[in-house]
């Protein structure tokens, strides 16, 4: 039947095991990396589900002592202030990386960049203290506005970096042919490679929106926190994330439930913006 | 270049230079069985014949076949072409040394007035053009081949006089139109022998110098 | 060749090219005749990408710089505004690029649409004739508002001839159009080739030799940068004057 060498049959063997080894070895490793996220569902989803109805949506936040109540607020809050964030920093980053990409090959563009790169890794509790000095002091009290500008400090270089690697990802044929028909350079950024790589562009600032979404430190000294009603961009504004933070560590149980609530409704939120990002991305496929 | 198709090309040259020389070896042959009356040569003549036409087939089947698999273009065209051409002459004039062969018997009891007449010094002056216009083809000479093209006028005018001459001498006799007849054909193979000649002379000048001169001998080179 | 009685319609005299410090281009001088085909051969390398790339000013956007003169009708294209000059000499490539995120309507009208150059009510019009001119109209009639993707390799490459077409130029440019083409595409290209030949004058770089032979009505051969022939078609493929021009296209080197 085999006309294998007893020494190949060894070495055969021995390779099987070792396969098999590294196999589970991987395999477990991807197990333990997903427990952490699926603890988060299930430890939420337990503990918040409970208390979501609709009160919690459209009321607002009841006195102390006083059981029920919503965080309406909050949720408006946190949309306010990722909508300012994007209104400042995605045209200052959408730009930023199209200079890059198509104009950014010397040393004004490798500057950018290197700075672009440095502030990615700023940890967002600095970004809050940079628009507390920025906004907050000349303003002499906090804001939804100042909150908008720490979230923007945050979205930046995510979106820039996102911005010049869709851009660069268009391959030069695109401009050729845009140029050649005497289309002038500027128009032919704009309107086809900047189309070309809007899908990929979208992704990223639907990335950044994600993570902006949940951030707490810089909104505690910037947006600070309001337990009445306000979409006004000059006030203090309420967020989830700071709502959190306030009610998991308050006294009261009916609090630290509502914080999962809020945490919960935080995540889906999140988790949706995701989904979209994915069904974004899809789309370009279904063209074929 | 393709390795492959050169040795096809080489092929082909190398065909037609032994289709050359095999046909002239038939002239030389048939052209002394006639003047010696051996009948033996004769025989050997016509024999051989049958690989003149294996030449002309297997030349016909290579130029096909680089015409069909390859785009010959320029000199490597010309040399297709004028290879098809020289083909065809080489082949005919392998047929007219066999029309001289087949004449041989015919003429035994008229050696002696074959003898008399210019045959011979015609037959050499043929053969010559025959080895020139295939010398010619061999080492690509265009120069060659125009003194080709002006040996044909002396040929003709042989064939003139000799035509004079038997007409001539049937007059004379009524017992020399037999011979006087045979010598009027073989004098009119020779010419067209010589027309051959120059023919292959005419392709020469053209796969060399991409001038096609036919009908018009007068053209400088 | 060019006719005494028309001046040519492109008129190259002693371009140089340069890409940096490297010379691609040694003074060449050729003139291009209104409603001809010219092909340019050569092996690779020798430049001739780069010398069609000076006839529309595309050369500079790679990079490159230049000496001499181009001429378009009379005109040096080097004094005039690159963008007009591309408007009037188009390029089609050797890889189809239709635009992607853009039907194939969007794809033809494109140059229109962004240049200005024809009125909404026009443009349907304009796409028509201009995918009927490059043979692809009949195909897709029924599907314009499909992706410009969406089609096969040599339906893609009509498409983009379509959309040159579109902005009326006088002088369509060719880099190898069908070389990533099977060869059943490749026939259909240089069949509309042909076609067009009667309504513009066409400048084709191919690298196959055959091709240039079947489509062009006159040939240049470049070497090393250098034009070393340039005559009818017909002529450099029977007997070129020319020693090298021999060589390479009987495929003794190159």
């Amino acid at each position: 039947m085999s006309t294998i060498s007893k020494k190949d049959q060894s070495l055969f063997l021995r390779r099987k095991v070792r396969n098999g080894v590294m196999l589970s070895l991987s395999f477990t490793s991807a197990l333990i990396a997903l427990i952490p996220l699926v603890l988060i569902f299930v430890y939420t989803i337990s503990k918040g589900a409970g208390y979501l109805n609709l009160e919690f949506f459209v009321e607002m936040p009841k006195p102390v002592g006083e059981s029920g109540g919503g965080m309406a607020n909050a949720i408006a809050g946190t949309m306010v202030l990722v909508s300012l964030g994007s209104a400042i920093g995605l045209p200052i980053g959408i730009i930023t990386g199209i200079y890059l990409a198509e104009f950014g090959n010397n040393k004004f563009g490798f500057m950018v960049r290197f700075m672009t790169d440095v502030l990615s890794g700023v940890p967002s509790i600095v970004a809050g203290v940079v628009a507390y000095t920025l906004v907050v002091i000349p303003m002499k009290h906090f804001s939804a506005f100042a909150g908008g500008v720490a979230m923007a400090i945050l979205m930046i270089p995510t979106v820039t970096r996102t911005t010049e690697e869709m851009i660069r990802l268009v391959p030069d044929s695109f401009r050729e042919a845009g140029l050649a028909l005497g289309i002038p350079q500027w128009k032919t950024t704009l309107q086809i490679v900047l189309r070309t790589a809007f899908r990929g562009i979208v992704t990223g600032i639907l990335l950044a929106i994600a993570r902006v979404a949940g951030e707490t430190a810089p909104l505690l000294f910037t947006a600070l926190g309001n337990r009445f009603w306000s979409t006004e961009i000059d006030q203090p504004i309420g967020s989830l994330t700071v709502f959190i933070y306030d009610y998991a560590k308050a006294p009261f149980e009916d609090w630290n439930n509502q914080a999962w609530t809020a945490a919960l409704v935080l995540i889906v939120m999140i988790s949706a913006l995701s989904f979209a990002v994915r069904f974004v991305t899809r789309s370009r496929y279904s063209e074929k | 270049m393709p390795r492959h198709f050169e040795m096809e090309l080489d092929q082909l040259r190398t065909m037609l230079i032994r289709m050359g020389s095999l046909v002239e070896e038939q002239i030389d042959c048939g052209v002394k069985s006639i003047i010696d009356g051996d009948e033996s040569l004769s025989a050997l003549v016509i024999e051989r014949d049958k690989k003149v036409d294996e030449y002309d087939n297997a030349i016909d089947q290579q130029c096909m076949r680089i015409f069909a698999l390859t785009q010959p273009v320029a000199v490597d065209l010309r040399l297709l072409m004028a290879a098809l051409k020289i083909n065809n002459e080489l082949e005919r004039i392998g047929d007219i040394a066999v029309n001289l062969a087949e004449r041989v018997k015919a003429l035994v009891p008229f050696r002696a007035f074959v003898k008399e007449t210019r045959l011979s010094e015609m037959a050499t002056a043929a053969r010559e053009m025959v080895k020139a216009a295939i010398d010619s083809f061999v080492n690509n000479d265009p120069g060659l081949a125009k003194k080709v093209l002006t040996s044909d006028d002396v040929i003709d005018s042989i064939d003139r006089q000799m035509f004079e001459l038997m007409v001539g001498k049937m007059k004379g006799s009524k017992d020399l139109i037999e011979p006087a007849v045979h010598v009027v054909i073989l004098s009119r193979h020779l010419e067209r022998l010589a027309d051959h000649a120059t023919n292959i002379a005419e392709d020469v000048i053209f796969l060399v110098n991409a001038r096609i001169i036919k009908h018009n001998a007068d053209e400088q080179i | 060749m060019p006719s005494s009685l028309q001046s040519p319609k492109i008129s190259a005299r002693g371009v140089d090219a340069f890409f940096g410090k490297v010379q691609a281009l040694h003074n060449v001088s050729l003139d291009i005749p209104e409603h001809r085909v010219l092909a340019i051969i050569g092996p690779s390398g020798c430049g001739k990408s780069t010398f069609l790339r000076c006839l529309n000013r595309m050369h500079e956007v790679a990079g490159g710089s230049m000496r001499g003169e181009v001429f378009l009708d009379g005109e040096d294209i080097y004094k005039a505004d690159p963008v007009s000059v591309r408007r009037k000499v188009g390029m089609v490539f050797q890889k189809p690029n239709p635009f992607p995120t853009m039907s194939i309507f969007d794809n033809v009208a494109v140059g229109l649409r962004l240049n200005g150059l024809a009125k909404k009510s026009e443009l349907n019009d304009i796409v028509e004739r201009s995918l009927q001119q490059a043979a692809l109209w009949d195909e897709v009639k029924d599907q314009l508002d499909k992706s410009g993707v969406s089609l096969s390799g040599g339906q893609q490459q009509r498409l983009c001839i379509a959309r040159t077409l579109a902005v009326n130029p006088r002088v369509v440019l060719m880099d190898e159009p069908a070389s990533a083409l099977d060869p059943l595409a490749t026939a259909k290209i240089e069949e509309l080739i042909h076609e067009l030949k009667s309504a513009y004058t066409i400048v084709i770089v191919t690298h196959n030799m055959q091709q240039a032979a079947r489509v062009s009505d006159s040939t240049a051969f470049f070497y090393l940068g250098k034009l070393i022939e340039h005559g009818e078609t017909r002529k450099i493929f029977t007997n070129p004057e020319k020693k090298q021009t021999e060589e390479y296209i009987t495929g003794r080197f190159g």
